[in-house]
């Protein structure tokens, strides 16, 4: 409907779909520092059976 | 509503509720730093939306939550500074390599519509015409989708769009349609210079400005070598008479006549203190405020204005609470008015002060939340609570186009529709959409809308009836 140059546009999607996926790259992120994961537990588990 | 559909997925460790649990945090929530007071359908949300520039600040951005399933799915639909549907899915998965750790697929899939295309294309300074350009009229919509007015750009624009169909749906002037073009100020006057001189480039010979004082002036500074009439709908102090150039809306002078001596009368108080954004608008209505307050027997105890966008509101907050003040005029825009209303009730002093504000309106009170909002005075020639048959229709029809979860149409966002239709019926009298004599046209005409009769005065002041409502639980209610 819309006569706009493509370029201009496509940069607009690129824009929206990286930021409407940030939160959910700081979601993992944040995840991840919270639940360490099972090889970090089984190393942890180790080291505390050694002391 | 999705033009566009661009969904993300990542598969995250940790248990579905624990993930929604997080989604839902009492301490701001994990999507985009959501503030919302309870997760629930219908609650506001305010969110901050990176840039992903270096240096950029984050845009607030207003919405509301309109589905919540826990620990399932939850489903945002955002109004400003772009429209955009933001559905959140979780979903329990296995990871393959390790049976006893839970993990889960989180997928966000956010839709926008074409509005959301053309306001970046804006902001990037690029047109967005429409390929079949001859056989429609563009007028403008110059608003505040970004910045602390933001709060009211969602049912502004609604109702832009309404008026605008009706308006052709009746026969549109001059025999051609109108389409709406949105220009978003930024809540600052040199964004609403460059974004009114982008409307009137693409052809807008009307130009309805929903704003701060300062950006009207901005606006019509910047309009002055183009063939468009501004028109100002919103609640404003006035200002030298042009042409091209028309101020409607709300007086303060009418608005503190009414309210002033009642809202003393029910605090059985007479020491005011004024609280504001520092800008035109805000000192204008604090010098007219003097005065009635003055002729009501009062005193001012104090003032204080502070710059847009302000968020920590403490020494303002103490200067209130040590002038002893029975009442508060509180001239905030938007965010900053919720911001400092929450933080006024946050720290007591809803029950010592009774607060009026002729510039605080109901999408403005949804984002104080119900129980910071409790008590607040407003007065504006519209409130959705008007108990009149025009306003039922309207807000049925309101309803029926933008449904239940719209944000709730105001004096600040109504005065658009009715701008927009007072704007065709002075082009079809006038047999032109020549800026001069439209404006002259519109000078000297009423109309009959869902805040009752308004008629405007051959300088172009516009005169309505006034109503004091009190916030309550779900809006205000109109008590005169």
């Amino acid at each position: 409907m819309y006569s706009v140059d493509p370029d201009s546009v496509h940069e607009v999607v690129k824009f929206l779909s990286a930021l409407y996926q940030q939160p959910l790259i700081e979601l993992k992120d944040e995840m991840e520092r919270a639940k360490p994961s099972s090889d970090e537990d089984q190393d942890r588990g180790s080291a505390h059976a050694a002391q | 509503m999705g033009l566009l559909t661009l969904p993300n997925e990542e598969l995250i460790r940790g248990s579905a509720e624990e993930v929604f649990d997080r989604i839902a945090s009492a301490d701001g929530g994990w999507l985009f730093d959501a503030e919302c007071e309870v997760l629930r359908a219908g609650a506001v949300v305010r969110l901050q939306l990176p840039m992903l520039a270096h240096g950029a600040q984050p845009l607030g951005a207003t919405g509301r939550v309109v589905f919540v399933e826990r620990p399932k799915r939850l489903v945002i639909e955002q109004f400003a500074p772009w429209p955009a549907r933001l559905t959140c899915t979780v979903t329990r998965d296995r990871d393959p390599r390790d049976a006893e750790s839970e993990q889960c697929r989180v997928r966000i899939v956010c839709e926008v519509p074409e509005e959301a295309l053309e306001w970046h294309l804006r902001r990037r300074g690029v047109h967005a015409r429409p390929r079949r350009g001859g056989d429609e009229q563009p007028v403008g919509l110059l608003l505040s989708q970004s910045g602390p007015g933001n709060v009211f750009a969602g049912a502004t624009e609604n109702l832009a769009r309404m008026a605008i169909d009706e308006i052709n749906e009746d026969g549109p002037p001059l025999g051609k349609r109108l389409r709406l073009a949105v220009g978003d100020d930024g809540t600052s006057p040199a964004m609403g210079a460059k974004a009114a001189r982008m409307l009137a480039e693409e052809g807008c010979l009307g130009i309805v400005a929903n704003g701060i004082s300062t950006v009207f002036m901005a606006a019509g500074s910047a309009l002055r070598n183009h063939e468009a009439l501004l028109i100002f709908s919103l609640a404003n102090e006035g200002g030298p008479a042009d042409r091209r150039l028309l101020r409607l809306g709300e007086r303060p002078l009418a608005q503190l006549g009414l309210a002033i001596p009642r809202v003393m009368s029910m605090a059985d108080g007479r020491r005011w203190f004024f609280a504001g954004n520092d800008y035109s608008w805000p000192a204008a209505v604090n010098v007219c405020a003097s005065g009635v307050i003055e002729d009501a027997g009062g005193t001012v105890v104090g003032q204080r204005l502070v710059p847009l966008g302000t968020r920590t509101f403490d020494p303002l907050i103490e200067a209130v609470e040590r002038s002893g003040a029975d009442c508060v005029l509180s001239t905030f825009v938007g965010a900053d008015a919720a911001a400092f209303e929450r933080q006024f009730y946050a720290a007591g002093l809803r029950n010592r002060c009774k607060t009026l504000s002729p510039g605080l309106d109901e999408a403005t009170r949804e984002h104080i939340g119900p129980a910071a909002g409790a008590g607040i005075w407003a007065v504006f020639g519209y409130f959705e609570d008007l108990p009149t048959t025009e306003n039922r229709d309207f807000l049925k029809r309101y309803r029926e186009q933008f449904g239940p979860w719209a944000p709730p149409p105001s004096s600040l966002s109504e005065s658009v529709y009715e701008t927009l239709h007072l704007l065709a019926h002075a082009v079809r009298r006038a047999g032109t959409w020549n800026p001069r004599d439209v404006a002259r046209a519109m000078r000297s005409s009423r109309f009959s809308g869902p805040r009752g009769n308004v008629s405007i005065a051959a300088d172009g002041e516009m005169t309505q009836e006034m109503h004091l409502a009190e916030a309550v639980a779900g809006g205000y209610a109109v008590r005169v």
